[in-house]
Parts: C-alpha cells; structure tokens; sequence
C-alpha cells in the first residue's frame, strides 16, 4: 500500500513520464501542478499531525526491503523537520510551475525535468534509509543541470556546469562516509544502550519500542536496542559509539564522516566559502528555476545536517560545532555585505540567501532548543521570502529585459502591485517582526545567546546583520519602486498580471501566517529539535 | 583445481565457441555470393550466432578441457557478457547503411573479436591465453582501419598495428621465459613453481607476460594507442573492440590469479600493492588526461582506461567468489553503458560529421531520444545513482577499503580506493564535457530533420538503457553473482 510519502516521491515521478510520453503542449504544466500540490498536501498533512500532537518521532513510516544482505529498505518517514520540508519543497514547486506557466521552450521536458526534481527532493526529504537519501540527493543534480544548462540565459553552460561540479565533489565524500559507515558496524548487528532521555523523546509509543526495534532494560535499567546492520539512519545514530571507536586511516570515523558530510552539505547550504557557485546559477537560470533553487535546494544541504551529520557523528558535532558557527556568522555579515553591493537584482538576492542561510547554520551550531528549531524556521521562511523575491525579479526582467538596479526606478507609478510585494518580500527578508523572517531570525539569535560559549559571541556579531539586511533589501526597494520615474519608456509598463499574483500571493500569505502565528509550526518542529538535542547532549553532558 | 571434463562433454561444453566459430564462416561464405551479400545478411547471421551461443552456453558441461582451457561459473558469466555484447554490437550495425558492401568483412571481425574474447576468458594456459588475445587483436586491427581512404582510420590501424604487434612479442618472449624456468605454461602449474619462492627472473618473465593484458586492459603506460584509435576507427567498431576485450581480459586476470594463487585466493601483499598502485596510477592519469580532450570519443577512450584501472583494482582486492562478484558487476555495468554510449555516438557521428565536440552540438534538437540516452550512459559511466555504474563503483571501493583496512590487510588497497574517489570527482567533469556539448550547446543552424532511427539500434539503446538502470537498482546483484560463482 502506497501511503502519502512515498506517492509524494512516486507520483512526480510517474507524472513526469506521462509528460513526456504524451503529445499535449498545454497538459504538462497542469501535471507539474498536480504533483507539486499533492506533495503540498501530504507535508501539510504530516505538519500537522505532529503540531497536533508534537513529538520527536517518524511518522507515516513505510518500509519495503531493497536488499536484505546490506539491510537496505525503501523506508520513508518523517519527524516535524522533514514534514515542513516536504510542505516547504511542494510549495515553492507549485510556485516555480505558475511563474513558467507561459514556458514556451519545450514544455514538455521542462515540466518533466520539474517534476523529476521535485521527486529527488521529496525523496530526499523523507528518505529514512541513507542509501535512498544518497541516491535522490545525487540524482537532484540531473535535472537541475539540464534545467540551468537548457532553460538559463546566456552564460548557463558555465554556470551549470559550476554547479554540477561543486556539488559532485562534496556527494564523492558523502559516498566514501556511506562506505564506511557500513563497514564500521558489526555484521550481525549489535545492541547499544540508549539514554533514557532519547528514548522517551523519540518513541512513539511511550518507550515500547524505539524507531521499529524493541527497546530492553539491561542488568542496570538503562534501556537498550538490538540494532541490526543496515543503512537506516535513526538506527545508524542510535550507533554512534561504533563510528567514534572506529577509525579511517588514522582519523576517527566520526571525525571524518563529519567533515565528509558537513562538505557535502555546506556546498548546498552554501556556507562561504563554498558558495561561489550560487550567483552564477541564479544568474543564468531562468526566474521559475531561481525559484526552486532557493526555495528547495539550498534546503536540502541544512536538512542534511539536521538528519545526518549530527545524528551520526554527535562528538564530532560538539567539536566542530562551533567552527560551524563561526562559518555561519562569518556568512550572515560577508553575504550582506556583499548583497550590499549589488547592481544585478538577482546577485543581490542570491548574496542574501547566502546571508539568511548562515542563520540556520549557527542556530543548529548552537545547540540550544531555540537556535534549533529556530534553523529550521529560518530555513521554511527563506524558502518563502527569496522565492517571493526571485518571482518578482523575473516580473521585472519580463517587462524590461535586464536586472540592474540603476536601470530601474519609479516603478511604483506603474506597477502598485509589484511594488507593494517587492515592499513585502524585502520586509520579511530584512526579518520585520509580524512576516515570517523575524521567527527564525529571532529564535537563532535567542538561542546563540543562550548558549555555552562561543556562541553568545557569534550572535552578537551576527546581530548587525539585521540591520545591514534592511539596508540592502529597502535600499534596493527604494531604487527600484519609489522615486521619480527615472526611464520614461517604463512608465507603460503593465502591472502584474493574473498569472504573477498567483504565483506571488502563496508565498505572501505563507509569510503573513508564519509571522503572526509561528506556533503549530514551531510546535512541530520543536519535537525533532528536541529529540536531536538530547540525542547530540546526551553523549556528553 | 578445476576437474577435468569429460572428452565426450568437451564439444558440448564449448558450445559458444563452435557456434560463433560456426556464425563465422557462415558470414564469410554468404559475403562470397553477391545475392546474399546484397541483401545485407551478414550482421543477423552474426546476431543468430551469438543467440545460439547464449542457448548453448546455458546448459553446457563445466571443468577443464586439457590444460588449455577452464569451463566455470566465471566463464559462463563473462560468456554471457562478451555474447550479449558481440549481439547489440552486430544489431547496432545492422541497420546503418555502410557504403561499399563491407557489411560481410565488418560482421565477421566483430564475431571474430567475440570468439577470442570467449578464449581468452576460458583460459587457462598461457599459449592459449596468447591465442585468444591475438584472435581479438588482428580483427580489431582491421576494424579500426575500417574507413579506407580516412587518413585518421589508417593512423588508427597502423597505431593499432605496431603497439599491438609489439605487446604480443613482449607477451610471448616473456611467456617462453616462464616456461623456460618454471617448466610449466599452465597457470596451476606455473603457481605451484611460484609457491616455492619467486626470484627476479621469473618475476621479470610474468611482467613481461603480463604486458598482454595489461594492453587489453589498456593500463597505464600501455594505453597510448586508445585515444588514437578510438578518435580513428568508427565509432561500433570501437564499440567492439572495446567493452567485450575487456570482459576477458579481466577475466583471464581472474582465471590467472585464482589458478596460480589457490589457497588464500588473496593475492600477496606485494603483488597486490603493485596492482593497486598500477590501478591508482591508471585512474589519475586517465581521468587528468580526459578533461583536456576535444573529441568525445577520445574521451570514451580515456574512460576506457580509468575503468580498466578500476577492475584492476577489483581485482587486486582478491578472488574469492564475492570478490570476483563485484568484477563481474562491474563489466556488467561497463559493457551496458559503454556498447549504449558508443552506438549513440555513432548514430550522432554519422550525422554531425564527426565526434567532435564542437561537431556534436544541436544533437539535443534533432535527436533528443539518443541524446538522452547518451546522458544515460554517460553518467553510469561517471559513477552518478541510481545507474549502475555508481553501484559498480561502491562494490569496488567496499571491496579495496575492506582489503586495505582489515587487520593484515593491504594499506595500499585503501590509498587507492581514495585514489579512485578523486578520480571520479575529476572525470565527472571529462563525461560532463560530452554532455555539454550534445545537450547543452546550441545548434548551429536549421538542419533537415534526420530519418528515422533504424529499429535494431533502438533496440539496442533501449537494451542497453534498461540494464544500466535495473542494474543500478539491483544492490542484491553482489550477492546472486556472488553465489553463482561460488565453487
């Protein structure tokens, strides 16, 4: 029986090859809809099961053997993290569909290479076995180097190519982790204790069983499982003592898979200074791919974090922790100063992702409830607002065929209603108390000055960046909307049209409803970022 | 120790053999009336061929016929490789219109090339071993000049020629030292001479023997003549004389080790470091070398010689069945993406000219199916999930960090799984380039549509796609291979 998960990873799949099999130029976009809303659907769903009933376990978990001699299943599931990622990638994906809506270029393969992503990254999100999540985390870069190499603008060749590179070398590593990981644990599996803490956090039936094995107390009452060999990863963390004895030509395993993984992540996150590929992808991709690269992607390298690197590797994790941090902040203040300096629209946003992308990393850094949840806020409400601003760069760039800042001016005369979203967009990028940007903002820098030291340090210094992102994001508002109308051939320009208020206003109203009312979202998210902590705290209090 | 087979059994179980040997002069004879050679026949005699050899190779009698040849699970697996690619090599060329007749002389050498590879893999005697490299080698030569009056073409033979001519009389002078000193040119009784302590002449005779495969692998520094010939020949014709030679080299390497090698079927440390260093060596080189190439099928050759670097790494981790296992997955996975890449690249080279890089762009609009599946088997090539080269690739690399790792093991084996990493990472970008330029470039100018693809090479990719894809999904390949192999 196929459940809401795995049809968010099947579904897109067997629609995009209806896409291509059929001869309709029109159907494939109302395909791509369609899968995207029903992945919407089913993260909503799962969001809200565990806002309902907030918790530290996987849902919705379904499970067939793929290969019984590495103990590898299809099992898919997820906890409140992988739920608001799914809900976050179906999103932005139906998003990115309304704004190609027109796509005139080969239709047909745009929409399949669309849904073939969304699939990748669906898969990715709910994967439970690390061979599923490696295999959809690689396979995301076919269709998005064909998306980028095919669809972009004038330099996408490069640009694509940058991209597929960058990311290749960091999945290389995160190969030779998988490896390694398998070879560590012992044949016929092994039992570990569990921190009576974990267990009470991560069971979902009240310490019963643990992640689908039956949980025992030893001689002394500390619980323990019997973990059999294989790729899940809820029972490769459970395994973590494995990977801190074991070593890799002279390295700690743990201290290896770490790096390895954190790499592989922070290629995707990106953390400076891995992010060189970034503006050049967004400035070649066409507006809806821009969409879906921000919105969805640079996710997936912090979700990475979240479900492997600390899980797997939690000393390691202590160790590095801070360094991580201090990439963060090193990120949030070089990505806004940077962005400060823009003349392109897009270079502008893309800087500012990677400004607003350093906040997820030092809010997991730090180790806190807040930073936690807060990361994972931060990284749900980007994926709104830089959607939202990438959307309305592409309405310019339709009506007037460039993106620089001082080729524009006035809009707001001609287009009240663009301006009014550019206004929006760059209020909950700058983190305005009431749109979505200010949770995570805030709840990051709660949590990096509620934490063991270096941490405080790094949020106060984090902390102008609050207001150097106002100043690049308003400033740009102002030297694009407002003003005297500096090109008398804009002032004809039409305002949105149908099609681009509804690719804009998803993303607006989700804005508005995370800001002023985060809970359900928070609440659901804090039941995964508990569990991690305790989990990450527990090997060494 | 292999039992010895029956004489009875003997013919039965070189089944295969006989009837490529048999599709042979079938397609010799049908080129000598000018009716039946206008009509074409000669590529499905050699296709009924192979399909006969699959029939028979099935239920076949196994042992040892003499000390000459070995019927085993590891030659019915590399049967089933070299005949299945012999296959989609003469499908593919069955439906491209050759001008001049030739299809009788081209179907004949790319059967003759099937029918050295099934001896070399079946051998277990090095006079039979030299047989069969040079039942493989003086067909591909012809298949590589195959184009008369391209100049390239005649590089490519004459290339072909004189490095073929030279490894063969390496081969044989230091095969007849080995047998000089150790008495014997079986590879039992070679192995037991060898138990007994090896000195330096000896060791120089098995370098020097060993040179044969090594070209047949095309293994650094014994690769030089691919590139040119690759870029030279045709590209079915390099789809012959390349993914199937491969399959018995590696498994004539297997055969070797596991016959001269009995008891721990782990190779000695020493020689093992030596191979994975070669292996280490072979991949680094090619994979630096391939992002400077300008034709795609330079840049097939140079992946040619970073995957026989990679088997041999396999191979050097040992050959128990599971080991050999992986070896075997692994020409699985090449021979699919390899035969795929190159019938694509010969669809696209008849149309744009050449295969070029530059030549190839536009191929995307005219031919987005073969485009397609160019990408297909390209990134099975790169080691990219879920195809089946990134699964080849995660066996092997298991495979070395297992060897280099375990207490006793070989350090060298891990040094040269990260080897083999960066090399991935690298070429990566040699396959991207080819990509780059069939899907990504622009096409230059309106071009008539082309005709329609000819169905046998539709079947072909469609075969071949299909395993590349299935194979990258099958994680319990290891294990059923691993089991058939299993004395």
């Amino acid at each position: 029986m196929i459940g809401p998960l795995s049809s968010s990873l099947l579904l897109p799949l067997l629609l995009a090859a209806v896409c291509v099999v059929q001869r309709s130029l029109g159907l494939p976009r109302w395909l791509a809809l369609a899968g995207s809303l029903w992945s919407f659907g089913a993260g909503l769903m799962a969001l809200a099961s565990f806002a309902a009933r907030p918790g530290g376990d996987f849902r919705f978990v379904e499970s067939w053997t793929w290969s019984e001699r590495f103990g590898a299943h299809f099992a898919v599931g997820v906890d409140g993290i992988g739920a608001a990622m799914l809900a976050l990638s179906g999103l932005v994906t139906a998003v990115a569909t309304i704004v190609a809506w027109r796509e005139d270029r080969h239709p047909r393969a745009y929409h399949a290479l669309v849904l073939l992503l969304l699939a990748c990254v669906n898969g990715a999100f709910v994967a439970l076995d690390l061979l599923v999540f490696y295999v959809c985390w690689e396979a995301v870069l076919l269709p998005m180097l064909a998306l980028i190499g095919v669809f972009g603008g004038e330099q996408r060749r490069y640009a694509a190519l940058k991209f597929f590179v960058y990311t290749l070398a960091g999945s290389v590593l995160m190969l030779a982790t998988l490896i390694l990981l398998w070879r560590a644990t012992p044949p016929a599996g092994q039992r570990v204790a569990v921190p009576p803490a974990v267990v009470a956090l991560q069971s979902a039936d009240g310490g019963a069983s643990l992640h689908g094995l039956a949980v025992r107390g030893d001689a002394n009452g500390i619980p323990t499982v019997d973990v059999p060999r294989g790729f899940d990863v809820r029972h490769l963390a459970l395994q973590w003592q494995t990977f801190d004895a074991a070593t890799f030509l002279g390295v700690p395993l743990a201290t290896f898979g770490f790096l390895a993984l954190l790499l592989a992540c922070l290629v995707k996150v990106p953390a400076i200074p891995l992010h060189t590929w970034l503006p050049h992808a967004h400035v070649q991709a066409p507006t809806a791919v821009s969409v879906l690269l921000a919105g969805v992607l640079l996710k997936l390298g912090v979700y990475g974090l979240y479900r492997l690197a600390w899980p797997l590797f939690p000393t390691a994790a202590q160790d590095f922790g801070p360094a991580v941090g201090a990439l963060g902040t090193a990120g949030i203040l070089f990505g806004a100063w940077v962005a400060l300096g823009q003349q392109d629209l897009k270079r502008l946003v893309a800087y500012s992702s990677v400004s607003h992308m350093g906040f997820c990393l030092l809010g997991l850094a730090s180790l806190t409830a807040a930073g936690a949840a807060g990361g994972m806020v931060q990284a749900v409400t980007h994926g709104l607002s830089s959607s939202l601003l990438f959307v309305l760069v592409g309405v310019v760039y339709d009506r007037v065929h460039h993106r620089r800042i001082d080729g524009l001016g006035g809009l707001a005369r001609p287009m009240p209603r663009f301006s009014w979203l550019l206004l929006i967009g760059a209020l909950a990028g700058a983190g305005l108390p009431g749109l979505g940007g200010f949770v995570g903002e805030f709840l990051v820098l709660l949590g990096g000055f509620t934490g063991k030291a270096p941490f405080p340090w790094q949020a106060a210094l984090a902390v102008p960046s609050v207001v150097l992102s106002a100043a690049y994001l308003l400033w740009m508002v102002k030297r694009t909307a407002y003003g005297p109308l500096r090109h008398a051939e804009h002032a004809a320009l039409p305002d949105c049209d149908a099609r681009e208020l509804w690719s804009a206003l998803p993303l607006v109203i989700g804005l508005v409803v995370l800001g002023v009312w985060p809970g359900p979202l928070v609440d659901a998210l804090r039941g995964g970022c508990d569990a991690l902590l305790a989990h990450v705290q527990g090997v060494r209090p | 120790v292999i039992a010895a087979i029956e004489p009875a059994d003997g013919l039965r179980a070189l089944g295969p053999e006989a009837a490529l040997a048999a599709g042979l002069c079938a397609v010799l004879l049908s080129d000598l009336r000018p009716a039946l050679r206008a009509r074409r026949l000669a590529p499905w005699i050699g296709v009924a061929a192979a399909a006969v050899g699959l029939l028979l190779a099935a239920g076949g009698p196994s042992g040892a016929i003499g000390a000459m040849l070995a019927v085993d699970s590891l030659t019915a697996l590399a049967r089933l490789l070299i005949l299945g690619g012999t296959a989609a090599v003469l499908l593919a060329g069955a439906g491209e219109r050759r001008d001049g007749g030739d299809h009788g002389a081209w179907a004949a050498s790319v059967l003759a090339i099937g029918l050295g590879a099934l001896v070399t893999a079946a051998a277990s005697n090095l006079v039979s071993l030299w047989l069969g490299l040079e039942l493989i080698a003086l067909p591909s030569y012809v298949l590589a000049a195959f184009r008369r009056g391209d100049r390239r073409a005649a590089e490519a033979g004459m290339k072909f020629v004189l490095f073929g001519g030279a490894s063969s009389a390496l081969m044989l002078y230091g095969a007849s030292h080995v047998y000089g000193i150790t008495g014997h040119s079986d590879f039992a009784g070679i192995g037991a001479v060898l138990a007994q302590g090896v000195e330096l002449p000896v060791a120089a005779a098995l370098c020097l023997a060993g040179v044969g495969i090594a070209y047949k692998l095309t293994l650094v520094p014994f690769h030089l003549y691919a590139p040119d010939v690759y870029q030279g020949a045709p590209a079915l014709s390099v789809a012959a004389a390349s993914a199937v030679p491969k399959v018995a080299a590696a498994a004539a390497l297997v055969r070797a080790l596991q016959l001269a090698v009995p008891a721990s079927f782990v190779p000695p440390p020493a020689l093992a470091t030596t191979l994975a260093s070669l292996a280490a060596l072979g991949m680094l080189v090619a994979a630096f070398t391939a992002v400077a190439q300008r034709d795609a099928k330079r840049i097939v050759a140079f992946s040619g010689v970073g995957h026989g670097a990679t088997l041999l790494l396999a191979i050097a981790c040992g050959t128990r069945s599971d080991a050999v296992a992986v070896v075997a997955f692994y020409l699985l996975a090449y021979v699919a993406a390899n035969t795929g890449a190159l019938v694509c690249l010969s669809v696209l080279e008849r149309e744009h000219g050449s295969a070029d890089l530059g030549a190839l762009a536009g191929a995307m609009r005219r031919r987005p199916w073969v485009a397609t599946a160019l990408c297909v088997f390209l990134f099975s090539l790169a080691g990219v999930p879920p195809l089946a080269g990134f699964l080849a690739k995660w066996g092997v690399l298991q495979q070395a960090l297992d060897g280099g790792l375990a207490a006793g093991g070989t350090p060298g084996l891990a040094w040269a799984a990260l080897a083999a990493l960066l090399a991935t990472a690298i070429a990566a970008w040699a396959y991207l380039l080819i990509v780059r330029a069939a899907v990504l470039a622009p096409a230059v100018g309106e071009a008539a549509p082309p005709p329609r693809l000819p169905w046998p090479a539709a079947v072909v990719l469609v075969a071949c796609a299909a395993a590349t894809v299935a194979a990258g999904l099958w994680l319990d390949g290891f294990d059923v291979l691993a089991r058939s192999l299993a004395p």
